[in-house]
């Protein structure tokens, strides 16, 4: 992650919630602000795949690979020409719930160090993506996402190829927020 | 070949610092075969003893830089696998780093096939075990350190 755009990301995070002076609390309200938002995105997709086997590959690939400590560093010369360092910190956290007739899989971040966080936290780390999965029958399942429009490529790619089947690779976090 | 693997090796030992990165010894037989795959980052794998106390000591680091490397990983010992994949712009100053670690206790008649991926800021990391004498292969989940229990 490129600390450099760190405001920037910060920015497009709030962005997301348009002028709102806290974050989404919950799985449910991330879902009602992001589709009106400037910066958020929703995608909806049918899979091949049934409700249970594509709520077991959430399970099994999101606790490999989401539920990461990312550290990036990043040098920077200042007007004076000292050279600047500067490191974040940010723990992601995943989370898929499932039943009979649902999964859903929730993705948070925390700054551990590094970023100031102004807005009211909810427990585990603002929401950063929610997806979830319903059956259209036996074989079908409809999958929902809800995510940043920019930044998160390599986390909206990875989560999609799980949900297909396509792909069992993790995204790289670090990649993530690089504007 | 030999410009590129300066410049891996140049970049394990500044992601190291003064670490004391050092080569993973080689040794035979080698029961360990590394395909790897990669685009717009470099990856190295660095291999530990996991002791009876459930402690990692470093053993040595094997810079993935061609299709299929072949080391030996000691059998009925488990060791820890970290792949890392490195990205490091020079010009703009930055780097970052992905790592995914598993540990491995290789058995005696057995080989195992790594491969590792990295593409499109998406990677894998699979390990296979196959019987050498049945040839039966399967897969194995990964086993994160925190698996470990003291003996």
């Amino acid at each position: 992650m490129n600390v450099r755009f760190i405001p920037i990301a910060s920015l497009l995070i709030l962005s997301l919630f348009g002028c709102v002076t806290s974050m989404p609390q919950s799985p449910a309200e991330f879902r009602r602000v992001i589709p009106g938002s400037f910066m958020g995105n929703m995608d909806a997709f049918e899979v091949n795949r049934p409700l249970h086997d594509v709520a077991s590959t959430f399970k099994a690939r999101s606790a490999e690979c989401l539920n990461v400590t990312v550290k990036s560093t990043s040098k920077s010369r200042s007007s004076i020409g000292t050279i600047q360092s500067s490191t974040v910190v940010t723990r992601y956290k995943s989370t898929v719930v499932a039943a009979s007739e649902q999964a859903e899989l929730h993705v948070q971040f925390h700054h551990e160090s590094g970023v100031v966080g102004v807005h009211k936290e909810p427990a585990g780390g603002n929401y950063l993506m929610i997806v979830d999965a319903v059956p259209l029958d036996k074989s079908r399942t409809k999958i929902t996402m809800y995510h940043p429009k920019f930044g998160y490529d390599a986390l909206v790619t990875g989560v999609k190829g799980w949900a297909t089947g396509k792909s069992a690779g993790c995204p790289d976090m670090s990649t993530v927020q690089a504007l | 070949m030999i410009l590129r693997t300066v410049l891996i090796l140049f970049s394990i030992v500044l992601i190291a610092g003064c670490s004391g990165t050092r080569a993973y010894p080689d040794s035979s037989p080698h029961n360990v075969r590394i395909h790897t795959a990669v685009s717009g980052v470099t990856a190295v794998m660095d291999i530990h003893r996991i002791t009876s106390r459930c402690e990692t000591e470093y053993v040595g680091t094997v810079a993935l830089d061609t299709p299929s490397i072949e080391i030996a990983v000691p059998a009925g010992k488990p060791s820890l696998i970290v792949v890392t994949f490195l990205y490091s712009s020079f010009l703009r100053q930055t780097s970052r780093t992905t790592s995914y670690d598993t540990e491995l206790t290789p058995r005696a008649k057995s080989i195992y096939n790594i491969h590792v991926s990295y593409a499109d800021k998406i990677y894998d990391v699979r390990v296979r075990e196959t019987d050498v004498q049945s040839s039966v292969s399967r897969e194995l989940a990964r086993r994160g350190p925190e698996t470990c229990k003291p003996s």
